[in-house]
């Protein structure tokens, strides 16, 4: 087992505290307020949570940076992230995304901690780009780097077959489902439809009832539109995934090298035959 | 200033080290010219001056190195980056900012220097390289050699003690190469900059530059000395030092000025053959036919204006002129990438406009500015084999191999494409549109990166498959190549061809397309050192 | 690249109008927001007209964002008025044995529907004004030290999207040269992996033109005490804020406790932050003109986000509406409240003229 370093601790912490933001709205007995005040403050638990989230994320970036991040990685995370954005405009049916094919490889191929990053910086550009820039980007922000991430932490089964593929693609479509069901909730506690009980959260539900209601609003809004990004994901694992994952550790290669100053000590060399001083 | 103590570097992936055992002592102040056939490990070498190699490539690194007093391998380019400034081949994929003042600041920045200092660098590096007039435009929207004087600017900001640049006009036009070069002659005098430059044109170099470090390739030891001793040992010369040497002249001419003496002397004794007839058109219709042709971009920019050009088999013609005079946008007319706004275009009988680029390709081999882009596949072999698929022919490792071998890189049949230097991309790029057998064959820029033995060696091959009745149409800045093997010249300029006729006369009239052997006898009898040599008595 | 004012007055002129757009429900205040919105996106997209080089993200797709807006708006609308059967007024009926979308379709739920709607429409102009106005490269270089590098990665994505593009189209023209036709997704595979590997050599071109000038500078030796109060500051900061976030939902009747340790945490991290950007030495080449006109801007936004916050703590009612009964359909209007909805039109009356 690997030290645990100080950037993963601070990565795990405030993942905790964003899963914490997105699931806060359910802690908690009914409001003994009014239901009016509580609805009149939907907008300003929203806007803190946002905040706490936005926090949270700044102290990854923080984290990270202490981590003598070089230029190699950020520019790797950088041209990954533009390659993600543009698959972004892949047209598709429903949910469909390829947003997040190069989050889960890269992630798969250099770690958890690249991985939530390249799902971060990807769906950032990407936001940027198509101007979807708004109150709801920090949870798409930590959804993504969740499924990176996630990618990340799977074990490596039987590296360079066909298995390998099929794994990651099964992945790919749990990530898809994974990502719509933790996005839905960043509005859905703030939906009041106390006229359609079945489908929405109620203040004083207990955790059974909500998981029941979010189960089927989930199964009637979302699940269908989901459900294409998952095969989406695993659909484009299956075709691109394994030369993808050739060309990453191709480069992965050139992130380590060796120093050895007194050479004739070494094995690293063969003897070399030629001792020829070149000074003028 | 520069120390390697038996320094030794090796990639990951490869058996053999690229740098070996070297030991080399560069002397400050001193401009030194870099050369070799390209993947004899001229970049290699420039990269460890800062630590980009190891700490960019992986792999091990063994021995001593000082440059300025520090090990690159332990300081980390970024250790380096106050005393070794660095430049690389394409400019724009270096540029880290939108603007031309904040790409030059950027280095200042990242060292925290307060804000009036950096006003004042970069007034200074502006002026230093005349390109004040650039500061407040976008970088993407500068042209090749305006990019590069803003690459080196950026390096200077830091006022480092070392310029190093890694093949700094490959990408240019000769124009624009010439100012980048003179820039560079310039801070050398006046600031005692030391500079380690790699160039394949070293005719626009040798005659300024204090020392020449020459890697002979094939894991040689580097040569290191006077610019004169060092070309007299190298086959890389260009063609006036290339004739100098078989003539035997002393001292050795680095210029023109210095070899007219020479030529003036010879010229009485030279019983030249008298000058080919141009041959006379054998009556077929000519492989490709282009009437009337004109077109324009999107953006309103009229490229092509009443083109007219016919070219038979068996025929080598040249296309040249400046950046965006059209000669680009000519060649993909030629295979429906690009489809006329008037006039017509048949090559071998089909019409270009109305057929498919795929189907063209079949029987038209095309390569493109860049050969890299060309290939696709993750094994040398499997380029060729894609070729094949993807026009329907049937697999052949055979024939592939046996063109491979043609092409000299049958060799690295099993490497990955990626891993091979410029000059051989090049030459896969070249087999993957010769493995249909095409009768046309079309090159853009074919000599880019390449050195003088590698361009004798594609004249050669490009000569030969003329000589088996391919049509060749060839855009190229190089004139030398032009000089050694085609038999057409046609210049173009504003999207118009000037003028058009056999190579001899066209590039013995002109000042700017005259070769070096043209430029010492002003004859349209010598273009070559080959004419010369063959002329004497 | 800053159009008409300062950054960090756009910035503040940004975060007024998002809170006010996610704070208010009542739509009279939400259109006149709207409206002023509206206007000045009009403004800035007149000028990028009249000078598209001036333009912060060069040539914007303008319409593209009022089209987003509109399908936005007009989806919230159907979608609510279809899934909530609920009110007083009805428009007519489905057939009850529909799923889900059967049943009485109401004027409420269509309300509810819009309003919702308007909240999204008002932040999704002001986000495109404030990037279009800043440009990326300027958003990302207000980005504080300790995140610079993330900044930074971000930069580099975004700048190489445009060069991808070209790189796509230059490698599907290399593989129709080389005869390859794509038929079906399989086919792409060539190309995708060019493209990638085309991306990563890019970006390690770009990382050792970055390195060899000195990215990342050199940081300031840290002492021991130095580091463990950033990272105890940061690790500490998490803790609180996830504890404070805990008892503030859970015990809602007294959220205090919660919100001290909220704001305790946010501080704690935010000192680690602070410091912890302060170690790298790193200096600004620009310089942004602070002038009377960005004064302005600043103090008209910092208005609005003072009003909407206070009215919201103290008068939640007032910013208020919920269209169900049993509370009435016609919303509260205040004339003297929906004034400072008006304040953020502020930058398209004070812009400045495009410069000839």
């Amino acid at each position: 087992m690997r030290r645990l370093s100080y950037a993963n601790l601070i990565l795990i912490l405030a993942s905790a505290l964003g899963a914490a933001a997105f699931l806060s709205p359910f802690f908690g007995p009914p409001p003994q307020q009014s239901q009016m005040n509580a609805m009149a403050h939907s907008g300003d638990a929203m806007l803190m949570l946002t905040l706490v989230s936005l926090l949270a994320l700044a102290a990854i970036a923080a984290g990270v940076q202490s981590n003598e991040m070089n230029a190699k990685t950020l520019a790797v995370l950088g041209a990954l992230a533009a390659v993600g954005a543009i698959l972004r405009f892949i047209p598709g049916p429903g949910g469909f995304s390829g947003v997040f094919f190069l989050p889960i490889m890269a992630g798969y191929a250099f770690g958890a901690q690249f991985g939530f990053l390249a799902g971060l910086v990807t769906l950032l550009a990407s936001a940027f780009l198509t101007g979807g820039v708004g109150p709801w980007l920090p949870y798409q922000m930590f959804a993504a780097g969740w499924v990176g991430a996630i990618a990340g932490l799977i074990p490596h089964v039987r590296p360079g077959t066909r298995w390998e593929m099929i794994i990651l693609a099964g992945v790919g479509l749990l990530l898809g489902l994974f990502y719509g069901l933790v996005m839905n909730l960043w509005f859905w506690p703030f939906v009041f439809q106390p006229q359609q009980a079945a489908m929405y959260w109620q203040p004083g539900d207990g955790p059974l009832q909500i998981v029941r209601a979010y189960a089927l609003f989930y199964v009637v809004t979302s699940f269908v539109w989901d459900a294409w990004r998952g095969i989406g994901n695993a659909a484009l694992i299956l075709i691109f995934g394994a030369p993808v994952l050739r060309l990453l550790r191709r480069y992965q290669k050139r992130f380590h090298f060796a120093y050895v100053e007194n050479q004739a000590t070494s094995k690293e060399f063969p003897q070399p035959s030629l001792r020829e001083s070149a000074t003028p | 200033m520069i120390t390697y103590d038996h320094f030794t570097y090796r990639y990951p992936d490869t058996p053999e080290p690229v740098l070996r055992d070297l030991t080399l002592d560069i002397p400050e102040g001193a401009f030194v010219l870099v050369m070799g056939p390209s993947g004899a490990g001229k970049s290699t070498f420039l990269r460890t001056l800062n630590g980009l190699a190891p700490h960019f490539y992986g792999g091990v690194a063994g021995g001593k190195i000082l440059v300025g007093g520090r090990n690159p391998v332990e300081q980390s380019p970024r250790g380096m980056a106050d005393l070794v400034g660095m430049v690389f081949q394409d400019p724009e994929s270096s540029f880290v900012v939108d603007v031309v003042e904040d790409e030059l600041a950027f280095a200042m920045e990242n060292f925290g220097l307060p804000q009036e200092l950096m006003r004042k660098r970069v007034e200074e590096a502006l002026d230093q390289l005349k390109i004040a007039h650039l500061r407040r435009r976008p970088v993407s929207l500068l042209s090749g050699g305006e990019k590069q004087r803003v690459a080196i600017a950026a390096a200077l900001t830091l006022q480092p003690d070392i310029l190093v640049l890694d093949e700094p006009t490959s990408q240019l036009d000769p124009q624009a190469a010439e100012e980048v070069l003179l820039a560079l002659r310039q801070l050398n005098e006046d600031l005692g900059l030391t500079i380690l430059l790699s160039e394949h044109r070293l005719e626009r170099v040798v005659h300024y530059v204090d020392y020449i470090l020459c890697w002979p390739g094939g894991g040689q030891p580097p040569l290191f000395g006077e610019p004169a001793d060092i070309l007299r040992q190298t086959p890389l010369t260009p063609p006036l030092i290339a004739l100098a040497k078989a003539l035997g002249w002393e001292p050795m001419p680095l210029t023109i000025k210095q070899g007219r003496r020479f030529a003036r002397a010879l010229k009485d004794q030279l019983r030249p053959a008298p000058l080919p007839e141009p041959p006379a058109p054998n009556g077929h219709p000519p492989a490709i036919r282009i009437d009337n042709l004109w077109h324009s971009y999107p953006n309103g920019v009229e490229a092509l204006r009443g083109v007219s050009l016919a070219v038979y088999a068996g025929e080598f013609v040249a296309l040249m002129g400046r950046n965006g005079s059209g000669k680009t946008t000519l060649l993909k007319h030629l295979v429906g990438l690009l489809k006329p706004g008037r006039g017509k275009v048949q090559v071998l009988g089909m019409d270009a406009s109305r057929t498919p680029t795929e189907e063209i390709t079949r029987a038209v081999a095309y390569l493109p500015q860049h050969p890299g882009r060309l290939l696709f596949t993750e094994r040398v072999a499997d380029e060729l084999a894609f070729s094949r698929r993807a026009h329907d022919l049937p697999s052949d490792p055979e024939a592939d191999r046996a063109l491979l071998r043609r092409l000299g890189i049958a060799h690295l049949w099993d490497r990955h494409p990626h891993d091979l230097s410029v000059g051989e991309q090049q030459r896969l790029a070249l087999a993957a549109v010769l493995v249909t057998g095409p009768q046309v064959i079309l090159l853009d820029e074919p000599t880019r990166g390449l050195d003088y033995v590698q361009k004798q060696e594609l004249a050669a091959i490009l000569r030969e498959l003329r000589d088996q009745g391919k049509a060749i149409l060839m855009a190229t800045h190089d004139v030398e190549l032009a000089a050694a093997a085609t038999d057409r010249v046609a210049l173009m300029a504003e999207g118009e061809i000037v003028v058009i006729g056999p190579s001899r006369r066209i590039m013995s009239e002109s000042l700017v397309f005259a070769s070096q052997v043209n430029k010492l006898f002003r004859d349209p009898r010598y273009l070559t050192p080959e004419d010369v040599i063959r002329a004497l008595p | 690249m800053s159009i008409g004012f300062h950054p960090y007055a756009w910035t503040l002129w940004l975060a007024a109008g998002m809170t006010a757009a996610l704070l208010t429900r009542n739509p009279f205040y939400l259109i006149i927001l709207l409206l002023a919105t509206g206007f000045v996106f009009a403004a800035l997209k007149r000028r990028a007209e009249q000078d598209p080089a001036g333009s912060g993200t060069g040539p914007m797709a303008w319409d593209a964002v009022v089209r987003l807006a509109l399908f936005v708006w007009g989806f919230t609308i159907l979608f609510n008025a279809l899934t909530v059967h609920v009110g007083e007024h009805i428009l007519f009926t489905l057939p009850a044995s529909w799923p889900i979308i059967g049943g009485p379709i109401t004027l409420e739920a269509a309300i509810y529907g819009f309003i919702t709607g308007l909240n999204f429409v008002t932040l999704i102009l002001i986000f495109a004004i404030y990037g279009s106005a800043l440009g990326a490269q300027t958003i990302l270089r207000m980005i504080p030290g300790f995140a610079y590098q993330t900044g930074v990665a971000i930069s580099i994505a975004i700048s190489f999207v445009p060069q991808t593009l070209i790189a796509w189209s230059d490698i599907r023209e290399a593989q129709r040269l080389r005869g390859h036709r794509v038929k079906g997704l399989r086919d792409f595979l060539p190309l995708f992996v060019s493209l990638l590997s085309y991306g990563l050599d890019r970006a390690i071109q770009l990382a050792e033109s970055m390195d060899a000038r000195g990215f990342g500078g050199r940081p300031l030796p840290a002492t021991r005490r130095e580091t463990w109060l950033i990272r105890g500051g940061a690790i500490a900061g998490l803790f609180l804020l996830l504890i404070g976030l805990a008892a503030k939902s859970y015990y809602r009747a007294a959220s205090w406790p919660g919100l001290i340790m909220l704001a305790a945490g946010a501080a704690l991290l935010g000192f680690s932050l602070w410091h912890s950007g302060r170690r790298t030495r790193r200096s600004r080449y620009r310089r942004w003109r602070w002038r009377p006109r960005d004064t302005a801007l600043a103090a008209g936004s910092g208005l609005l986000l003072a009003a909407v916050i206070l009215l919201t703590w103290f008068m939640p009612k007032a910013l208020f509406y919920y269209p169900y009964p049993p509370y009435p359909l016609l919303p509260d209007f205040n004339p003297f409240l929906s004034l400072i909805f008006i304040l953020p039109l502020l930058p398209a009356l004070l812009l400045p003229p495009a410069a000839p």
